[in-house]
């Protein structure tokens, strides 16, 4: 069984139901709506965004569904991403923050784990300088202010 | 960095403290947003956080000290007075102590690591600071603590101040609590429990308890009547090492009328204490319905942590604490340091309508015929799990296992397969059946079909474990007859596999240590007939099963051939 997908750009994409259903806001809006052929809008995602979505819930579409737990276990919370997540999540900057976005509207919760442990490691090891190049973000901290923080979380960068 | 507070958290949560101070330099909404996380569990990750933590806590004190004991100004200005009136100096802890969700689940590790410290900077300037004013300084500014697990060791409660700080800023927010390494008084732990919130689910006694019984903490602490509705009503009790009764009679009945909302239960040795507790049971908790008795191990470390033994759990003990539920147990769990013989076998008898999970490990001495009774009479099983894991495989103490003919279960007089109760309910299964051939070189295949078509009954199967725990490496050995699983299914397609087609919500499959003889065809044929099969574990990838192993990560990917460990609860 498919259904049809319309994103934002008013573009059509036929995905097997069980494909979509990796959205959890797809799955409950398909169970709201039961039996129905009537196209599922997506004003959030373009189609861009939308095919890179796709091509992931089409590779995970068989893996079991993820009970959420709360861990304070670092093994477990660990930054490993499968291979084949990481190649797909090479993409440019913008494009990673969209999918995480649209991972996070759709209610995919393993594609927002695998985007924000990508963000994650790009923000390792960096200096604040380095951060701030990386994302674009202009410094308004004044010297004054800056080197009061830097006290304050000194403890904090502490080897 | 999203807009969306919990996609920054996501983020966050992953980065290391250092990191996190430095983001928090970024900019000024960086900043705002960061600075709860680099807070949020200080010593995390790394030992040598927490000695920079704990040095940060000593430098905060100090200068608190400092500016109490700065006298102040002689006749200040009207200007003066009204600055510091609306600027009074806080301590950096002051600020950002509410921050602080976590701390290490053991506080003795913080209060050691403080000491050093301490230790550390007093042999270069003369201080007068106590460990335990450390301790309390730092914790009265942790007001938001969010403590999951906490572990007090017995000679943290030795103190009344120690004792005291713990009471007034940790336990309010414990979730789970373990008391170890005692012996404790028992005044002080009934002080401590009355100290608790509702909050508390789990607690795990693994001391011994002395008197005396009505001990004070000084004389603000009035003895006041027990009130049962506030302190801890724990729903999960965990009784490890309890020993030492004589002194401590009166506790115990004092501890089980605050179980009321108890609902699982788990008592890993045996005392004199243990009849004491059935009525407890019967008196006080009516939510109990799960139960662990014994564990792997009857050693548990003593004061100086040396191991000390205490008393297995014998077919009495375990007869008499199975016989004491008031709802009818829903899941038994049975450990290696319990013994199951007529008594008790007959008490876990009576609760067969209501079982729903039943763990038998470690060499518990429970016999064939006993699992083809389990699995025949309860209605309501959905896991039976007798295959040991990692924790307690030794050469001579093997998984218990069932025999095919138990296995089978016959009708003698129509040659039939008895219908088994459990057949609908049942999802998790992992026993070794043994001996479907008598020659370890020749396979009955009458045998091995009746056992295909004895699991082909379980229609709700998803997850079946017919081999050892992967996680162990057993060499395989031709001469003992009892283990080797010589005698097991091949599951081939020869051999009546197909028979297993209806199986279709079956997601895991373990055949580890087994001499199967799945090729590529098996393969093939699960991935048609299982559409949900996602994990099939202990093929021999290097060797026999070499190539249908290779053929299925070629084409179903998505099936993995060995355990994610760290994705498992106990790892």
């Amino acid at each position: 069984m498919t259904v049809i997908l319309v994103s934002s750009d008013n573009q059509d994409f036929k995905v097997d139901k069980e494909v979509a259903e990796r959205s959890i806001l797809i799955k409950n809006m398909l169970e709201d709506v039961g039996e129905s052929d009537s196209p599922i809008p997506l004003p959030n995602v373009t189609s861009a965004v939308l095919t890179k979505v796709i091509e992931y819930c089409e590779h995970h579409r068989n893996d079991p569904v993820q009970v959420p737990e709360e861990t304070d276990d670092p093994r477990k919370r660990s930054n490993d991403i499968e291979e084949w997540d990481m190649k797909f999540m090479q993409v440019d900057q913008e494009m990673l923050f969209e999918i995480i976005l649209a991972a996070n509207y759709l209610d995919i919760k393993p594609l927002l784990d695998v985007g924000c442990k990508t963000v994650a490691n790009i923000i390792k090891g960096k200096t604040p300088e380095e951060i701030r190049k990386a994302f674009n973000i202009v410094n308004d901290f004044t010297p004054e202010e800056e080197a009061q923080i830097k006290k304050e979380n000194e403890w904090a960068e502490d080897r | 960095m999203f807009d969306i507070p919990e996609l920054d958290e996501m983020v966050y949560l992953q980065l290391d403290r250092r990191t996190l101070a430095r983001c928090a330099r970024v900019n000024k909404e960086w900043h705002r947003v960061v600075t709860p996380y680099v807070w949020h569990n200080p010593c995390k990750d790394q030992w040598n956080y927490e000695r920079a933590f704990c040095k940060m806590v000593l430098r905060d004190y100090l200068e608190e000290q400092e500016r109490q004991r700065q006298p102040p100004k002689e006749d200040p200005g009207l200007e003066q007075l009204l600055q510091t009136r609306s600027s009074p100096p806080l301590s950096l802890l002051a600020k950002k102590g509410a921050y602080i969700r976590l701390i290490p689940k053991d506080p003795s590790r913080l209060l050691a690591n403080l000491t050093s410290e301490l230790s550390y900077l007093s042999r270069e300037e003369a201080i007068d600071v106590a460990p335990q004013d450390l301790f309390r300084h730092l914790l009265k500014h942790c007001t938001a603590l969010k403590v999951q697990h906490l572990r007090l060791q017995g000679d943290l409660l030795k103190s009344d101040h120690l004792l005291k700080t713990v009471a007034d800023f940790i336990l309010p927010h414990a979730r789970r609590m373990v008391i170890d390494r005692g012996p404790v008084e028992s005044w002080r732990l009934k002080f401590l429990l009355a100290r608790c919130s509702s909050k508390l689910e789990e607690l795990t006694l693994e001391t011994a308890i002395t008197g005396p019984e009505d001990g004070r903490l000084n004389e603000e602490e009035s003895k006041e009547e027990e009130v049962l509705s506030t302190g801890a009503q724990p729903r999960c009790l965990m009784l490890s090492f309890w020993g030492d009764t004589s002194e401590s009679k009166a506790f115990w009945p004092w501890l089980w009328r605050r179980c009321m909302h108890v609902e699982r239960l788990e008592v890993l040795c045996a005392n004199d204490t243990v009849h004491s507790l059935a009525e407890g049971m019967l008196s006080h908790m009516s939510n109990l319905d799960s139960i662990k008795l014994g564990s792997e191990t009857n050693a548990f470390p003593d004061e100086d942590g040396y191991a000390t033994y205490c008393m297995e759990l014998e077919d009495e003990h375990v007869a008499t604490v199975l016989s004491s539920c008031r709802k009818g147990w829903k899941a038994v769990d049975l450990r290696s340091s319990a013994s199951i013989e007529d008594a008790a076998w007959k008490s876990l008898a009576n609760h067969f309508s209501t079982l729903e999970k039943i763990v038998i490990l470690g060499g518990v001495s429970i016999g064939s015929e006993c699992l083809r009774r389990i699995l025949s009479s309860c209605p309501n099983l959905h896991t039976l799990v007798t295959i040991d894991d990692g924790n307690y495989l030794n050469d001579d103490n093997f998984s218990t296992t069932m025999y095919a003919k138990e296995f089978v279960d016959l009708d003698q007089a129509t040659g039939e397969l008895n219908p088994w109760a459990c057949e609908r309910s049942l999802k998790v299964l992992k026993v070794l059946v043994a001996s479907v051939s008598d020659d370890p070189g020749y396979y009955r295949p009458a045998t091995q079909r009746q056992v295909y078509k004895r699991l082909a009954r379980f229609i709700n199967l998803e997850t079946l474990w017919l081999g050892h725990d992967p996680r162990i490496i057993i060499e395989l050995k031709s001469d003992t007859t009892a283990d080797t699983q010589d005698k097991c299914l091949q599951m081939s397609l020869d051999s009546g596999l197909d028979m297993l087609q209806g199986l279709t919500a079956l997601q895991e499959l373990s055949v580890s240590n087994m001499r199967t003889l799945i090729g590529w065809k098996e393969l093939q044929w699960m991935t048609q007939h299982w559409p949900r099969l996602r994990i099939i574990m202990g093929m021999d990838v290097k060797g026999r099963d070499k190539e249908a192993a290779q053929w299925l990560q070629d084409h179903h990917s998505r099936i993995k051939l060995r355990a994610e460990w760290w994705k498992d609860d106990r790892y």
